[in-house]
């Protein structure tokens, strides 16, 4: 009798396995023969493991290319490294309007998390592959371009109105007098404030230690959120130095960190950190942000639009929000000009892959993506947390409801996001920026904060490390 | 006999396809990791030149690479040692007759089958400073005075790291050890009874004989893995504050991802898997000693 279960088992295990397949592979086949043309294939990796979505388009091109259309072809890979959901669908909208008029189109989304960005690009275009459009960090860029990875893309620029573009984001793209890349958004840091706390944002660097220690009860509540760990500690030293003046590189490009306003600018940074910030955030990172959510924190630098999708994260409402804090312009530093005061900007852009076989038809990709009402589609997908870098795509995101509702904070977004800079570019295009962020710096801050070095000592150590890093790049030329 | 070294010259043509497949994957990387090593290759430049062995000589004189060293031995070691002494523990309660049992068993591993990631963000957040669970309860309870940011402290991250790597990798230990509990044939138990044998002399002539090969050979598979373990110290300090928690791996990836000197990063590779290949010889010879192999 078992044997006989057996035997009818094996048999129902086969009728069925064959079932599955043979349906398998009509409706395999069936799928690929329906499917139209000029398809998108979205491919989005998580942090070590390639997810990948393909979506089709549900109706066939209806807008053939005319005259003034080129007919275009090729397959295209667009890297960036815009993780979430809404940045990656707002791309992927593009795409398909430009796929839909160009059916012999194929565009593929890769999106690379932050952290990895510059090593995968390095290693796909060592093994001589790379993207058709690219966009990132700055420092990414500057990589690509000198390693001859990018292309120039003056025609680009020229058919979409240069006077569009405000020059501060355009001076360090441009290299030996040829536009290299766009800038696709920026973001400046603000200081960000409780204002059911506090009265009057501080102005000047003694009234911000005095508000912050008067906020500080600690464990319950502390006047700062200082974090020092890599990319956190850097743009808040960043931000630090530009508003009392200092710099990394001077205008010929060489290191200049050992002076006055750094030092000034670490011993502030330092007596907060000490004094009012809680010390668990030395180790962080850009998490810290999200302890201000928590409500024991009084103040910190941060970006307000980003601040907001992390409370929407958390659950606070948009009118908590308001009731609850405000931003201000950061105070200016005893050695520091309110005229050449910078704040940290989150500034990305993008360029076209050199030594790619469909150029032109990324860069009519790329006119198209800079034609306002898709551009600002993608922008409006973080609204207040990208800022156009065109002035026709700010006018325009500024008709999102969300500018409208958080109005008291946008002068001061828009302020400081045009007038901010990245470290290592404070004066334009400079290819060695990105020995700026090795973790040494990070790992130095970490050290004063523990009392193991002066501040002084600190300071002439990143200063000699940075020169020596740089004379290395140079040498590898 | 002519036919049989036909037979395996036939053989021997047959597999070598798969024995070059085999060693190319086997060996290639380690070659090509080491030939990086003596050049001075950087992601930054298309071309490297060859520098003998002056990757190795700045190692030498790198006061990080000595603490990577240092962090490192301490780290594997005790969490390794913490691995078999808690799981040997464990296995044994588990192996008793008890109610419950079966449930314990398959708690006690759920540790180790959570991602690293979620134990690391879960554990990041009771050891929060200021205001983690843990601080919250050893405050309350008057352990301590105040507050302690144990995840950027200089004298506990690395400790925490460790604690945090051993508690999701204990239950590895636990399943081994368990398997090797149950092939003790009972009869060995009634008979030591019999002749009047303590649970300590049960212990030491029965159960430890019949677990120490699986035991040692855990023990230096844990130790391999706790040397090459990245992700719960750079989830939850990235070797930080200041390098306090930085061991080789860390020190590698900054030096390969962050400098992008991949020659730099290679030599410090070779250098510890040269480390771990001692500690592997040790183990062999130890274990042939130690089981009259």
């Amino acid at each position: 009798m078992s044997q006989e279960t057996k035997r009818i088992g094996r048999r129902t295990f086969i009728n069925y396995a064959s079932a599955i397949i043979a349906t398998g592979v009509i409706v395999g086949t069936a799928t690929y023969f329906a499917a139209p043309k000029g398809e998108v294939t979205v491919t989005a990796p998580g942090t070590t493991v390639t997810k990948t979505v393909t979506t089709t388009l549900t109706e066939k091109p209806t807008v053939t290319p005319t005259t003034t259309t080129p007919i275009l072809k090729g397959d295209l890979e667009f890297w960036h490294s815009y993780t979430q959901t809404v940045r990656i669908d707002a791309i992927k909208e593009i795409i398909n309007k430009f796929t839909s008029q160009h059916p012999d189109v194929k565009i593929e989304q890769v999106v690379i998390p932050w952290g990895q960005a510059f090593e995968k690009w390095l290693t796909s275009w060592k093994t001589g592959t790379g993207p058709d459009v690219q966009s990132g960090t700055v420092s990414v860029f500057y990589g690509m371009q000198r390693l001859g990875a990018a292309t120039p893309i003056d025609d680009v620029f020229k058919s979409l109105n240069p006077s569009n573009f405000p020059t501060a984001f355009i001076d360090g793209l441009t290299i030996n007098g040829q536009i290299w890349a766009l800038p696709i958004y920026s973001v400046g840091h603000q200081l960000i404030y409780r204002r059911d706390w506090i009265d009057e944002p501080p102005k000047t660097w003694d009234d911000l230690y005095e508000i912050a220690k008067k906020n500080t009860d600690k464990p319950n509540k502390y006047g700062w959120a200082m974090a020092l760990n890599e990319t956190a500690g850097l743009n808040q030293l960043h931000l630090w130095m530009r508003m009392n003046g200092g710099e990394w590189f001077d205008k010929d490009g060489n290191i200049n960190f050992n002076t006055k306003q750094n030092i000034e600018a670490v011993k502030h940074m330092m007596r907060l950190f000490w004094d009012c910030s809680p010390e668990g955030l030395m180790t962080k990172g850009t998490a810290y942000r999200a302890e201000l959510t928590k409500g024991y924190i009084a103040m910190t630098t941060e970006a307000m639009g980003w601040f907001i999708t992390d409370c929407a994260t958390a659950g606070i409402t948009d009118k908590e929000i308001l009731e609850k804090w405000m931003c201000a312009w950061p105070p200016i530093g005893p050695s520091g000009d309110k005229k050449d005061a910078r704040t940290w900007g989150d500034y990305k852009e993008i360029c076209i892959g050199a030594k790619r076989p469909y150029q032109d038809t990324a860069k009519e990709f790329l006119k198209f993506f800079y034609q306002d009402e898709n551009y600002v589609s993608f922008i409006n997908s973080m609204p207040l947390g990208m800022i156009p870098c065109t002035y026709s795509g700010q006018q325009l995101a500024l008709k999102h409801p969300k500018y409208e509702y958080f109005k008291e904070y946008v002068p001061i977004i828009l302020d400081t996001t045009n007038t901010s800079d990245e470290y290592g570019i404070e004066h334009g295009y400079n290819p060695y920026c990105a020995i700026v962020q090795t973790g040494y710096v990070e790992e130095m801050l970490q050290k004063i904060a523990l009392k193991e070095l002066s501040v002084e000592d600190g300071v002439a150590k990143i200063d000699a490390k940075l020169r020596e890093m740089l004379e290395e790049e140079k040498k590898k030329q | 006999m002519k036919k049989i070294a036909s037979d395996t010259k036939s053989a021997l043509f047959f597999i070598l396809p798969a024995i070059i497949c085999l060693a190319f994957i086997y060996f290639f990387p380690i070659f090509l990791c080491f030939y990086q090593s003596l050049t001075d290759e950087s992601l930054l430049r298309e071309t490297s030149n060859f520098i003998g062995l002056n990757n190795y000589f700045r190692l030498l004189n790198d006061a990080d690479f000595y603490r990577a060293i240092n962090n490192t031995i301490i780290w594997a070691f005790t969490s390794s040692f913490l691995q078999a002494l808690i799981g040997l523990g464990i296995a044994l309660i588990l192996n008793q007759e008890f109610k419950g049992r079966t449930v314990s068993r398959v708690l006690v591993i759920l540790p180790w089958t959570t991602p690293i990631i979620v134990i690391c963000v879960l554990w990041a957040w009771l050891f929060a400073h200021p205001a983690g669970i843990i601080n919250y309860l050893l405050v309350a309870s008057g352990v301590i005075g105040q507050s302690i940011p144990w995840l950027a402290s200089k004298s506990y991250s690395l400790w925490i790291t460790c604690f945090v790597w051993t508690w999701s990798s204990t239950p590895l230990f636990v399943i081994a050890v368990l398997g090797a509990l149950q092939s003790v044939p009972p009869s060995l138990y009634d008979a030591a009874k019999v002749d009047g044998a303590n649970a300590f002399q049960i212990f030491r002539s029965i159960v430890l004989p019949h677990i120490l090969p699986v035991f040692s050979v855990m023990f230096t598979l844990r130790l391999i893995a706790s040397f090459n373990h990245f992700s719960t110290i750079f989830f939850l300090t990235e070797g930080g504050p200041a390098g306090s928690s930085e061991t080789m791996p860390i020190f590698i990836f900054r030096r390969f991802w962050k400098e992008y000197d991949l020659g730099y990063a290679a030599a410090a590779s070779i250098t510890n898997m040269a480390l771990m290949y001692i500690i592997w010889s040790s183990y062999s010879f130890l274990r042939g000693k130690l089981l009259g192999e």
